[in-house]
């Protein structure tokens, strides 16, 4: 196999060294270009992952694998990237936070290493990459934030390496392929059981961590900015759901044994999303729950533990990176949450896309988040795991009165009345930026063959049941 | 015998005589008129006349005068239509049948074969009972009509209350004409409706909204039952038409009494509550404010109605078994008694013709119910009918005149009105003797006690208000002059007296053999006088009674009857409150109580719960210390699911 | 670099197979039936009819801010693409064969082939029936819209969003499409009520319409999941899942879940709540959109997915769903009795239809499903009527206290008389088409559910009580001196109404449609369009205790087409 495989890495991790090095040297007034330049970068990466990512194969010794489960994995990841600085580029806070933007390319890198990974090794390193860049991108703009944001990684981060060291232990290799021939059913025991569940803790709190953080911080009246918030809560979402994804593979053999801890789990959060959704005040605080309601059933998915299950979670994931990237920056500005009443009149474009991207959180038809939710759910139904549907739908329908909540605060409220009609006229933001992460969501279910036949296929290279 | 024998040659002359016409014009070899040529489009022309006239009036026109005659134009249509079509099938005993479709699908193609299609012809079965109906019911309408140009001049909405009679005309003549139940439905619904809009046609009082509540709901109650049988006699026999029906109604499998006995009784039902005999003369009786035409249309035509349907249903009556006819004989009987009764209680004039007329129309129906007395008892409705609406338009008249509706305060109509008081007297004398001739046939076992005392009770009570109205000294009253009272336009009293007439020559040919003949309907005419002839005694009786106690204590009587009339409004209001009490407000209460605050409470509580939760994982959220929590959460789950999953199973 | 890694791109993507799909079949309406046949002739009818509005929603969206003189920009947008759709769907009415019980204009495309999931769409009878009732409802919906001004974009594409979803709903042939477009209409229609109405009550309404439909669309998702799990997880299309024969259990679930969905939407007692409130509280234009058409779409579920698919268990349901409809026409009516608020009573009343549509379904004899399916048409109309009138009514009369608002006629005549009209079209006025297809409903349930039929019945009666008393005090009884002074229905009330009743006449009237020397003329019938695909859902159901099979269906007793006279003189 050829290294120019790696090409969209290289691109993304030299996007995120030149974004450093402008930033220190360029003056503020051309950071503007630097947002452009990012966006360039991240839109080039993705070209070149789908031209070349499609090879199949091996690199260095069998450390480095590029299959369709990477490649979905990584366009995904880029794609989440691209919405990201996109719907920066809209949230209209153009002098700080710029230093959170390579943090997010880096964040996107540890999501690419741990999507080609072969081994715990790789999974570990990406993972932590990414939950190190995400969170330093919050503490860049709010130290304090960053601070507890630290402590909490740092638990989940410990809990995955010991549990991939105990691993590592039994199986005598670090390599997937190893783990997954040398855990059999049989050789499932207690200590096995609490480690390797322990292990899914770390991972699940990762995946959980940014939005429940969001929230969190919303409420303590802490502000991350809109770009580590959408690094946070989209693209590190995203890099926990590739290991966690990876991982399973790994231990294809005795999956099921943890089945009904991730289903517990899943079930948790949907309803626990569902239900902060439907009581949440703020714009962001109802993205973050929003986005948490999804990856329970991203979870979920997974917990089905076949080829199915797996891409019906692929399916969620490639919508929850859409989403849950973009509406943060779309729901809040630099002084914090976005004012929804009277954003129709102000930010038309804002508006709309933040409608139709809560609307796609939300599990909406025929938005990118349906499509993913539905595919799960059927795979609920033929794994007879009903229960967790139960628990999904009710999650959803909670989730929905958020929604519609927020929408008709967008467009029915009248909001602050401009001051002048001339001035107001002038005020409004039609920004065409703030739509690519909506077009793209509409785009998602439009073209939801395409992509549902890559999440098969990227399943399938789980090597799943 | 004489009387029967020179009738017959009466009847068989006016028969030769209509048809000499063409044979005569056909021997001549001029011009050649068949009349029967003329059916093809004169019977339909019965029910299309009034289509057009209602759009016509709907449509186009917007005065009093114009709507008044389109309407009278249409109803004159229908009449010659219906005299053509008459004049092509004297001589045929058959019906005339003609079925244009309307609605014909497959609904299945496996199953039952009488269930797998669906039809509704718009079917017209027109035979001699139909024909002597439509007559009658048009003259009746023509009558009103004539009535109403003149008397009701002052009437608000003219343009709106001919659209409704002419939906009321059109209703009739689709339920005389029907040969299918549905289409006998339709058009008895429609007539319903017509009826609805009529009687609470004066609207702006709160008088005018209570009446048009009860013309919609009580007698919706006979309407909704004819649907109910005809959906059950679908069900079991799986056809509409009435004459594929009858040769199937016993030898169908499957089919049981209990069957055709709950048909028989929503049958029954639907023509009790539209014929309004007692228990059901609510919707007539509570209406007598409405326009005296609507009122005396209502009273007139729906007698006829009923009667039809009742005729035409018999042999689901008669297939019924014992306990059908029986719940029929019993109703009627008491409906035969208790009507006239109540007439006797209260002084209001049009409500006491109404339930005397009752008790004749119970009659009538009863007499439908005999094998031996159908022609003749059918007859009697048709003379009741047409009487009833004589009297109800004559002493709307009179109650104009004399503005006054209480019996206590009228009187002097044969010295100020005598025209009216003639009608008056025709038309008591017609409800009086319109049972006779089925009492007449009757003889047998215990109902010649129902039908004395409904004869004596129907005299009385109908010739009550005739005495008070048309004898008596019209008193002096506040603000009236009584010597100012004096007969009306010609043409008013006149529609009266024609209706009148027309309700006595009903009752006079009940007595011949060749007009039963003529009917077709069964039954025979009372074959001589004879020992008949004691029958008259019980009418005479009643008016003899009647004339007594007007004669020796008119005030004293009519006092009584206004105390009674009192003492029953008491006790009508008791009733009702009673009703109101056990059924309409704890009903009210339970519906508001599920409605207001079960569902409510329900629905909130569970809106609060969630809401609730939502908070109470807010306040953990801010609350708890995350790390812990998470750990803690994990170990416990690990530890659950460790130990519980079925990967440690052996 | 090389460019070896396209047809790998085009490989992992799949995309081939669904390019080369996208080719429409062919419609087999090219034979016309009568006249309007091949007027147009394309594949994408349907197509056109759902996705148009969502365009013209889009266009509403974008529109610039309209200069004062203009402020009918959105109104006009809206009315024309419902006015072309409506013409669409007629045209495709007229095109109608009847004589084949398949799917016409039928589009089926690929759409996510891994789960059994395609864009297939198509019609036969019932879906066209259906069709027609969207478009005339959703034209006067937007007549009756004609006095939104305030914040018109979002109320328009709000309304055309929903119209879209409707129609969608209608003519989706694969239940993945099918709950797509049901659960999409939620949203617009709970954002309309919460914005639009100037009742206190509107966020409650909202509130209750999104957690009932939610439960509706959660039943039915979990119905058609179960479906697509015992058909081996490989289709969703309907055609595929009809053959499915889950065990009796699962398939009782499942026949369950559909009832549950069917009673959340339609709505059936105990699941009314949000219709009294949704109907008492929204504007006109909504209120005809909720009553007519996305309510009558539980009524489609329950015939489409429930009865034509799950037959064992909608036998054993049937006697519970007879009950559910008798408690519904009794509770509705009971509650209308006891209410003064005109607005409140139509709402009750409005409910009527739909306990009588129960009732069909329940009956499960081929007339009465039959009847059903005539029964969504001419009750959608029915209800939209009685709640729209009452509605505009209490807006013309600026009350709706019967109190108050009362002795209308002499003073509002139009308004009074259409309402009155409403009510007695709820009730089955004759010639008009609720009552053929009550009747039809009737005459096939008095078969199967007697009991049912008869407590219905007397339901009837009572709502003719309850429209008595809205007759006493609005239009017949005594004006109220205090009470505002009213006006009467301004000329698109009158169009918006007018719309209703004439469709109500023409199906009442002419059921099989137009006919000149026996052919038909413009209009192939409703009732024949309906009966076209009715009689193949049936056939399951018309087996008796002795069935007498018979290759051809018999025709109606005494039908002809000529007058047949008896013997002439």
């Amino acid at each position: 196999m050829r290294t120019t495989v790696l090409v969209p890495e290289v691109v993304v991790v030299a996007a995120a060294l030149a974004l450093l090095l402008g930033g220190r040297l360029l003056p503020r007034r051309r950071w503007v270009w630097l947002r452009l330049a990012a966006l360039v970068a991240a839109v080039a990466a993705l070209g070149l992952e789908l031209w070349l990512g499609a090879a199949v194969g091996t690199l260095f010794a069998g450390g480095w694998q590029q299959d369709r489960f990477a490649l979905f994995a990584k366009a995904a990841l880029l794609l989440g990237l691209i919405v990201l600085v996109a719907s920066d580029l809209e949230a209209g806070d153009q002098e700080s936070g710029w230093s959170a933007l390579p943090l997010a390319f880096l964040a996107a890198f540890g999501g690419m290493v741990a999507a080609s990974a072969t081994s715990l090794v790789g999974l570990w390193a990406g993972l932590e990459l990414a939950a190190l860049a995400a969170v330093a991108a919050a503490g860049v703009v709010a130290r304090d934030a960053g601070s507890r944001l630290l402590v909490v990684s740092a638990v989940a981060g410990g809990l995955v390496a010991v549990g991939f060291a105990v691993l590592y232990a039994m199986a005598g290799s670090a390599s997937l392929s190893a783990l997954s021939i040398a855990l059999r059913p049989s050789a499932v025991s207690v200590p096995l059981a609490f480690v390797v569940l322990l292990t899914l803790t770390g991972v699940v709190v990762r995946l959980a961590l940014a939005p429940l953080q969001l929230a969190m911080l919303e409420g303590g009246g802490l502000s991350i900015g809109p770009l580590a918030a959408g690094a946070l809560g989209g693209l590190l979402t995203g890099v926990a759901a590739v290991v966690a994804a990876r991982l399973l593979g790994g231990l294809g053999g005795v999956n099921l044994t943890w089945a009904p801890w991730l289903s517990v789990v899943a079930a948790f959060a949907m309803v626990f999303g569902g239900l902060r959704a439907a009581t949440s005040s703020s714009a962001r605080a109802l993205v973050a729950w929003l986005a948490v309601t999804q990856v329970g059933w991203l979870v979920a998915g997974l917990a089905v533990h076949d080829r199915r299950g797996s891409a019906g979670a692929l399916l969620v994931l490639g919508a929850l990176l859409l989403a849950a990237t973009a509406a943060p920056a779309l729901a809040m500005t630099a002084e914090g949450d976005v004012q929804l009443a009277g954003l129709r009149r102000s930010q038309p474009a804002r508006a709309a896309a933040l409608a139709i991207l809560l609307l796609s959180l939300g599990g909406v038809p025929p938005l990118a988040g349906f499509m993913g939710q539905f595919a799960v759910a059927a795979e609920l139904i033929r794994s007879n795991v009903a229960w967790v549907l139960a628990a999904g739908l009710l999650g959803s329908l909670l989730a929905l009165f958020g929604v519609v909540r927020a929408i008709r605060q967008v467009y029915l409220d009248p909001g602050p009345e401009p001051a002048r009609g001339g001035r107001a006229r002038a005020q409004v933001s039609w920004s065409p930026v703030a739509l690519a992460p909506a077009v793209l969501v509409l785009l998602y279910s439009i073209f939801a063959n395409p992509i549902s036949g890559l999440a098969l296929q990227g399943a399938a290279a789980l090597k799943l049941p | 015998m004489l009387l029967a024998g020179g009738a017959h040659a009466l009847m068989g002359g006016w028969g030769l005589a209509l048809t000499a016409a063409s044979a005569a014009s056909a021997s001549r070899g001029g011009f050649r008129f068949d009349p029967a040529s003329t059916l093809p489009w004169a019977a339909p022309l019965i029910l299309a006349a009034p289509i057009v006239g209602y759009v016509l009036v709907l449509g186009s026109v917007r005065t009093r005068r114009g709507a008044a005659n389109v309407a009278l134009g249409t109803v004159v249509v229908m009449l010659a239509a219906t005299l053509l079509v008459a004049w092509a099938r004297f001589r045929q005993g058959g019906a005339y049948r003609a079925a244009y479709q309307w609605v014909n699908i497959p609904v299945a193609f496996t199953g039952d074969q009488r269930f797998q299609g669906f039809g509704i012809d718009l079917s017209l079965r027109i035979d001699h009972v139909t024909l002597v109906a439509l007559v009658v019911v048009l003259v009746i309408f023509v009558a009103c009509l004539m009535w109403h140009r003149v008397a009701g001049r002052g009437e608000q909405g003219p343009v709106r209350f001919q659209v409704n009679v002419l939906l009321l005309v059109l209703g009739a003549a689709g339920v005389l004409v029907s040969g299918d139940l549905a289409e006998l439905l339709a058009f008895w619904l429609l007539a319903g409706i017509g009826t609805y809009l009529l009687l609470g046609h004066r609207w702006g009082t709160e008088g005018a909204g209570q009446r048009s509540r009860i013309a919609l709901t009580l007698p919706f109650l006979g309407d909704v039952a004819l649907l109910c049988a005809v959906g059950l006699l679908y069900s079991r026999y799986g056809t509409l038409g009435l004459d594929s029906l009858t040769p199937v109604l016993t030898t169908t499998l499957g089919v049981g009494l209990k069957s055709l006995t709950v048909a028989a009784v929503l049958l029954f039902a639907a023509v009790a509550v539209r014929a309004c005999v007692w228990p059901f003369t609510a919707w007539q009786t509570g209406t007598v404010d409405a326009p005296a035409a609507a009122l005396a249309l209502a009273a007139g035509v729906w007698p006829i109605m009923a009667g039809i349907l009742l005729l035409r249903t018999r042999p689901i009556l008669d297939a019924a078994g014992v306990q059908g006819p029986r719940i029929v004989l019993y109703t009627l009987a008491a409906a035969a008694v208790v009507g006239p009764l109540l007439a006797l209680v209260g002084v209001e004039l049009r409500r006491s013709i109404l339930l005397a007329s009752s008790g004749a129309v119970a009659l009538g129906l009863l007499g439908l119910t005999y094998r031996e007395s159908i022609a003749v008892a059918f007859t009697a409705v048709l003379a009741v009918a047409a009487a009833r609406t004589a009297g109800l338009l004559a002493g709307a008249v009179a109650a104009g005149a004399m503005r006054t509706v209480d019996l206590r305060a009228t009187g002097g109509g044969w010295d100020r009105m005598p025209r009216t008081s003639a009608a008056l007297l025709l038309s008591a004398a017609v409800v009086a003797l319109a049972g006779l001739e089925t009492a007449m046939l009757r003889p047998r076992s215990w109902e010649w006690i129902v039908f004395a005392a409904g004869l004596v009770l129907a005299g009385v009570a109908i010739f009550r208000p005739y005495f008070a109205v048309a004898h008596g000294e019209l008193r002096r009253r506040r603000a009236f002059e009584p010597l100012r009272v004096h007969e009306v336009q010609h043409v008013v009293t006149e529609s009266a007296l024609a209706c009148a007439v027309l309700g006595l020559a009903a009752v006079v040919a009940g007595f011949f053999t060749p007009w039963v003949g003529f009917l077709g309907a069964g039954g025979h005419a009372v074959g001589a006088v004879g020992t008949y002839v004691l029958w008259v005694l019980a009418p005479l009786a009643g008016v003899a009674v009647a004339g007594l106690a007007f004669w020796r204590q008119k005030d004293a009587g009519l006092a009584l009857g206004a105390r009674l009339g009192d003492l029953f409004g008491v006790l009508w209001e008791q009733a009702g409150g009673l009703y109101d009490r056990f059924f309409a407000r704890p009903g009210g209460r339970i519906v508001g109580a599920v409605e207001d605050v079960g569902v409510p409470a329900v629905e909130s509580g569970i809106g609060r719960a969630l809401t609730r939760a939502g908070g109470l994982a807010g306040l953990a959220e801010q609350g708890l210390s995350w790390v812990p929590a998470v750990l803690g959460v994990a170990v416990v789950l690990a530890v659950a699911f460790g130990l519980l999953t079925q990967g440690l199973k052996p | 670099m090389s460019l070896a890694g396209l047809p790998a791109i085009a490989v992992s993507l799949n995309v081939q197979p669904w390019l080369a799909a996208v080719a429409p079949s062919p419609s087999p309406s090219a034979a016309p039936a009568t006249f309007g046949a091949n007027v147009i002739g394309f594949s994408f009818l349907l197509s056109v009819l759902v996705w148009a509005p969502v365009v013209m929603a889009f266009v509403v969206a974008i529109l610039p801010e309209p200069r004062p003189g203009q402020g009918r920009w959105f109104l006009g947008c809206a009315f024309w693409t419902n006015a072309l759709s409506l013409l669409l769907m007629i045209i495709g009415y007229t095109q109608f064969q009847t004589y084949t019980s398949g799917l016409q204009f039928e589009e089926n495309l690929p759409w996510l082939p891994a789960l059994g999931i395609s864009y297939h769409l198509g019609v036969d009878g019932i879906g066209m029936a259906l069709l027609l009732l969207n478009g005339l409802v959703g034209l006067a919906a937007v007549i009756a819209s004609w006095d939104v001004r305030e914040r018109g974009r979002t109320y328009f594409v709000l309304l055309l969003l929903t119209q879209a979803s409707v129609n969608g709903v209608v003519v989706a042939r694969d239940v993945f499409m099918l709950l797509l477009f049901w659960a999409a209409s939620a949203v617009p229609i709970a954002i309309l009520v919460a914005g639009y109405s100037a009742s206190s009550r509107r966020s409650a309404a909202a509130g209750r319409l999104l957690a009932y439909w939610g439960l509706g669309t959660a039943a039915l998702l979990a119905g058609i999941l179960l479906l697509y799990n015992a058909a081996g997880s490989t289709s969703f299309d309907l055609d595929t899942l009809a053959k499915v024969t889950p065990s009796p259990r699962v398939e009782l679930v499942i026949a369950v879940l559909f009832a549950l969905a069917a009673a959340t939407r339609l709505p059936l007692v105990p699941f009314h709540s949000w219709a009294r409130d949704v109907l008492a509280e929204a504007p006109p234009g909504v209120v005809v959109l909720v009553a007519g058409t996305a309510s009558r779409l539980g009524g489609y579920v329950l015939v489409r997915l429930m009865a034509g698919i799950a037959h064992d268990a909608s036998r054993t349901l049937a006697p519970f769903l007879g009950a559910l409809a008798a408690l519904t026409v009794i509770y509705a009516v009971l509650a209308a009795l006891n209410t003064n608020d005109v607005r409140r009573l139509a709402a009750y009343l409005a409910l009527v239809p739909g306990g009588v549509t129960v009732l069909g379904v329940a009956g499960l004899t081929p007339l009465s499903l039959d009847g059903t399916v005539l029964l969504l048409f001419a009750g959608g109309l029915a209800a939209a009527l009685v709640a729209g009138s009452a509605a505009t009514l209490a807006e013309r009369a600026q009350a709706r206290n019967l109190g108050v608002a009362a002795g209308l006629a002499g003073r509002i005549p139009k308004l009074s008389w259409l309402l009155l009209l409403g009510c007695l079209a709820v009730l089955g006025l004759p010639f008009l088409a609720t009552w053929l297809s009550g009747l039809m409903v009737f005459l096939g349930s008095f078969r199967t559910q007697p009991g049912a039929a008869f407590v219905v019945a007397i339901g009837l009666v009572l709502g003719a009580a309850a429209s008595a008393r809205l007759m006493h005090r609005v239009v017949f009884g005594a004006p109220n001196p205090d009470a505002p002074t009213p006006s009467d229905a301004s000329l698109s009330d009158s169009w918006y109404l007018g719309i209703l009743v004439g469709a109500l006449l023409w199906v009442g009237l002419l059921p099989s449609g137009p006919k000149l020397f026996g052919i038909p003329v413009v209009d192939p019938g409703l009732v024949n369009i309906v009966n076209t695909s009715t009689a193949d859902l049936a056939s399951s159901y018309a087996t008796t205790p002795t069935p007498t099979p018979s290759p051809s269906p018999a025709p109606s007793p005494s039908a002809s087409a000529t007058p047949s006279v008896s013997p002439t003189p």
